[in-house]
């Protein structure tokens, strides 16, 4: 079943049954977003996921279908995750030093998953938002820019620094590596 | 540069699949309790109606209640109106918590 008779159902009759399937469907898209957004912090993460759907259910009857189910659950985590990052004053310092990844089949410039997450943490917030919403979920810039209430402009723009610095920061790591070789 | 790119936006673009794990377990037990469907609250809301009309038509008290709050609504006076906003605040309040009482049952 599709999303839309499902919402309609939590809507109407407060189906619990269809709100859990629900969340069973879109848990792994928005805690790997959030993920990236806390830098790798699986607890953090989870904790503004469970946040984020506690909001996506008081406010469901508020949602328009124009943006997908999906966009709306990431822009809630988007808000969601903000106070959390205020709160924690984050640093990149601050951070710990490895990410929980899951790695996957890299390809062959030698750069691997567990580079991009460690690349990742040196980035500031918007950036990694945006460049998660481009790449991981294929978002466009207008979708973007809706999720996470910025102008256009402002999402192509960390969009374009994101992948400078990621760049440079993988570039430092290949060198790293040929040293240590 | 452009097989850099390519690269690069090869391992963005790959999203690993996160186990649920009991996440939605968790989720399901923090939620509030069940709030009433549209259906039970528009039945509330009209039975709600039509006992109220039952009353203004059946007590004799009532019509004179109503009459006097019009009268007061007509004159404007300032005391009148005052114990009207509070009776009027009473009776809201009494019937959000029957509302609420109603709701936690469905």
């Amino acid at each position: 079943m599709e999303d839309a008779p499902l919402i309609a159902r939590v809507v109407a009759d407060d189906d619990r049954h269809a709100f859990t399937t629900l969340v069973r469907r879109h848990q792994s898209a928005v805690r790997g977003f959030l993920l990236r957004l806390c830098c790798g912090d699986g607890a953090l993460a989870d904790d503004v996921a469970q946040e984020t759907f506690l909001r996506a259910y008081q406010r469901i009857g508020s949602y328009r279908s124009e943006g997908g189910f999906d966009s709306w659950l990431f822009s809630i985590a988007h808000r969601a995750f903000l106070p959390e990052k205020r709160r924690r004053h984050w640093s990149v310092e601050e951070l710990r030093e490895e990410p929980e990844v899951v790695e996957s089949s890299a390809p062959n410039t030698g750069e691997t998953a567990a580079d991009i997450a460690r690349a990742m943490r040196h980035l500031r917030e918007p950036e990694r938002a945006c460049l998660s919403l481009c790449y991981q979920w294929g978002m466009s810039h207008q979708e973007m820019a809706n999720v996470l209430d910025y102008p256009v402009g402002t999402v192509k723009t960390h969009i374009a620094r994101g992948k400078e610095k990621l760049r440079a920061h993988l570039s430092s790591y290949g060198q790293q590596r040929k040293q240590e070789e | 540069m452009n097989e850099q790119n390519e690269s690069l936006e090869s391992l963005l673009s790959k999203a690993a699949h996160i186990d649920d794990d009991g996440f939605t377990e968790a989720l399901m037990i923090r939620l509030p309790p069940s709030r009433p469907s549209l259906r039970m609250r528009a039945t509330i809301l009209l039975a709600a109606t039509l006992t109220s009309c039952s009353v203004v038509a059946a007590v004799p008290g009532a019509r004179r209640l109503l009459a006097e709050i019009s009268v007061v609504l007509v004159s404007g006076s300032a005391t009148a109106g005052f114990n009207l906003l509070v009776a009027g605040i009473v009776v809201s309040l009494v019937v959000w918590g029957a509302m609420a009482a109603a709701s936690s049952e469905a």
